[in-house]
């Protein structure tokens, strides 16, 4: 299979004078230091699985569950950064060919469309969130569940920040210096 | 209303909403409207989609990829490669099926072979007089053999969703790669003795135990991950781990071609790549919850199996229905959208999920080379800065090797499972 396709290109570099786009580019910073550490933990995880079944002969009860919490994190935090770089896997091949104008009133009906479900990932996320509130993980019952949960609120509410700065962008281009947006 | 889902996620998917969140808005939409099931299912769908112990092999196998491209080991498998089969008339033409083949033992992504590979080889083949059109054609294709041999992430995929083996299933695509691989040198063959393509360097053992020296470290990659895995020391995810780690030693510690700067950027490449992948896995989970629920899987086998009951007809439109899913869908998207639905048919004529899961990866390896949804083709076109139109056509050869080697393993399934039986009994 493919991989995801490479991103086209970051977030074009607002204008410095923004307040609203530097703290945009610090928080994408962050997410960039977050999810790196989550890869690289994630890697940490399962080669020590595999030193201490081989090496001191007992093994991890923690190391696949918690394994599978960084992916669903990586995969939630990561999205973000996707969804900043543009990088989410979508079939570009009909808007491609529409005129120009067209192609931006489909660009601007799709963020809304996103908007939207980030707007309800964040709302039913957050009351899945609540509702395992007194749940635990399985091999360490000081973890909550709601913890892990919360990546699906959080990071729909990034989204949801990230959706509405690239349609401020679609809009009013001049206005806030056109981050990355789907117009060519 | 599943007709209404699936019509609203093609409708949103061609208006450029990004698949993994028109499969969310699709199934959202559905729960709000019909009432009944409480949305929140959603999220905790999404979160069991991804939160699964085999995926992990997905990360770790793309950032492995990743490591390997930007530490000088694609260039020595290349001038291995070269040493072997640069001789033959054609020699880099045949040097770019054989790099392929070893490139796709160490990695699980046809476009991550494409991106190692193609840089080095296209330029060096046309500075050699090939066509750029049929260079880039012959990497992309040969590229394919990366999902086919292991590892292959899209055979992760196909084992997660049907609940197979990995280990297994990666067993089964050394013989369909291995004659794809000869059958394209074959093509290539052809063509060089046609058109008179330019040969390499004479064979000579000297040059050969050069390269295979330089490539030392190199060679220990494929050890380290086919013979953890099928030497039954770690599971396919530690594997990848492993691959990880060797990757990393090799790159910064011996060859030392790798510094903190591009460490991170692989990284973080590799984390984008990876959320783009799992969106699509985790979203696939909540419309795979839903179709299960509304039994659309066991209506399509009996609408399918009111038609005919013969496994060789059956096999016959599920490969006719993969191979147009695979112009139109990214390959993740179309094993995580397909196998859960078709997956009870498969199982009612009888066919092995072991032998169903080859079958899908190489509808899927051919999917990616038939526009107007061809990642490794679209790749391939922009490192040679070609038109994907004239590139597609000196493809079409190969592609017809791809379908013949389809054909066979469809139909003789003692060929890919000879090995998963000889090594883990049937």
């Amino acid at each position: 299979m493919a991989a995801g396709p490479t991103s086209r290109g970051g977030a074009a570099a607002p204008p410095p004078s923004s307040g609203i786009a530097r703290a945009a580019g610090l928080l994408v910073s962050g997410l960039e230091v977050y999810c790196t550490i989550l890869m690289v933990g994630m890697a940490v995880i399962v080669l020590a699985g595999v030193w201490y079944r081989y090496v001191p002969q007992r093994a991890l009860s923690w190391y696949d569950e918690f394994a599978e919490f960084l992916l669903v994190w990586l995969t939630f935090y990561g999205s973000v950064l996707a969804t900043q770089r543009d990088a989410h896997i979508g079939f570009e091949t009909l808007t491609d060919a529409l005129p120009a104008p067209l192609r931006r009133g489909v660009a601007i009906f799709s963020e809304i469309i996103v908007l939207l479900i980030q707007a309800a990932l964040f709302y039913y996320g957050l009351r899945l969130a609540q509702a395992a509130a007194f749940d635990t993980a399985i091999s360490i019952r000081a973890v909550r569940l709601s913890w892990v949960y919360s990546a699906i609120p959080i990071s729909g509410a990034l989204m949801f920040l990230i959706g509405l700065w690239r349609l401020a962008g679609l809009l009013a281009p001049r206005l806030i210096g056109a981050p990355a947006g789907r117009q060519p | 209303m599943s007709g209404v889902v699936i019509a609203l996620i093609v409708a949103l998917s061609a208006l450029r909403v990004p698949i993994g969140f028109a499969l969310i808005a699709a199934v959202l939409a559905a729960l709000v409207l019909g009432g009944g099931t409480n949305p929140a299912v959603v999220p905790l769908q999404l979160f069991s989609g991804a939160a699964k112990f085999p995926l992990l092999a997905i990360p770790l196998f793309i950032l492995a990829g990743g490591l390997m491209n930007s530490s000088g080991i694609s260039l020595r498998i290349i001038n291995l490669a070269s040493a072997l089969v640069g001789h033959i008339r054609g020699g880099l033409a045949m040097v770019n099926v054989v790099d392929s083949m070893f490139f796709a033992e160490i990695s699980g992504s046809a476009v991550a072979d494409v991106a190692a590979l193609g840089s080095i080889i296209i330029p060096a083949m046309v500075k050699k007089g090939y066509t750029p059109q049929f260079t880039a054609a012959l990497t992309s294709v040969t590229a394919s053999l990366a999902i086919i041999i292991p590892p292959s992430i899209p055979m992760i995929l196909y084992a997660v969703i049907a609940g197979t083996s990995v280990t297994r299933l990666f067993l089964t695509g050394f013989a369909p790669g291995l004659i794809g691989g000869l059958l394209m040198m074959a093509v290539v063959y052809y063509k060089a003795r046609k058109y008179g393509f330019p040969v390499e360097d004479a064979f000579s053992l000297r040059r050969l135990g050069a390269a295979f020296r330089d490539a030392g470290w190199t060679l220990a990659l494929p050890v380290i991950i086919l013979g953890g895995m099928f030497g039954g020391i770690v599971t396919a995810t530690e594997a990848a781990g492993l691959a990880v780690l060797a990757a990393f030693v090799i790159g910064t510690f011996l060859y030392r071609e790798m510094n903190f700067r591009q460490l991170w950027t692989v990284t973080l490449d590799g984390v984008v790549q990876t959320a783009s992948v799992m969106l699509i896995v985790a979203a696939s989970a909540v419309l795979g919850w839903y179709l299960t629920n509304e039994q659309v899987p066991q209506h399509l086998a009996e609408a399918v199996l009111g038609i005919t009951t013969d496994r060789v007809m059956v096999l016959l439109f599920l490969n006719v229905f993969l191979l147009i899913a695979g112009m139109f869908l990214h390959s993740a998207a179309a094993i995580l959208l397909i196998v859960p639905i078709v997956m009870p048919l498969v199982r009612q004529v009888g066919v092995d999920p072991i032998h169903f899961g080859i079958i899908v990866t190489l509808n899927l390896a051919i999917g990616q080379q038939t526009p107007p949804v061809a990642s490794v083709l679209l790749t391939a076109c922009a490192v040679a800065k070609q038109p994907v139109g004239k590139v597609f056509r000196e493809a079409i050869p190969f592609i017809i090797v791809l379908l013949i080697v389809l054909v066979i393993v469809t139909y003789v399934p003692a060929i890919p499972l000879f090995l998963p039986n000889l090594l883990q009994g049937p």
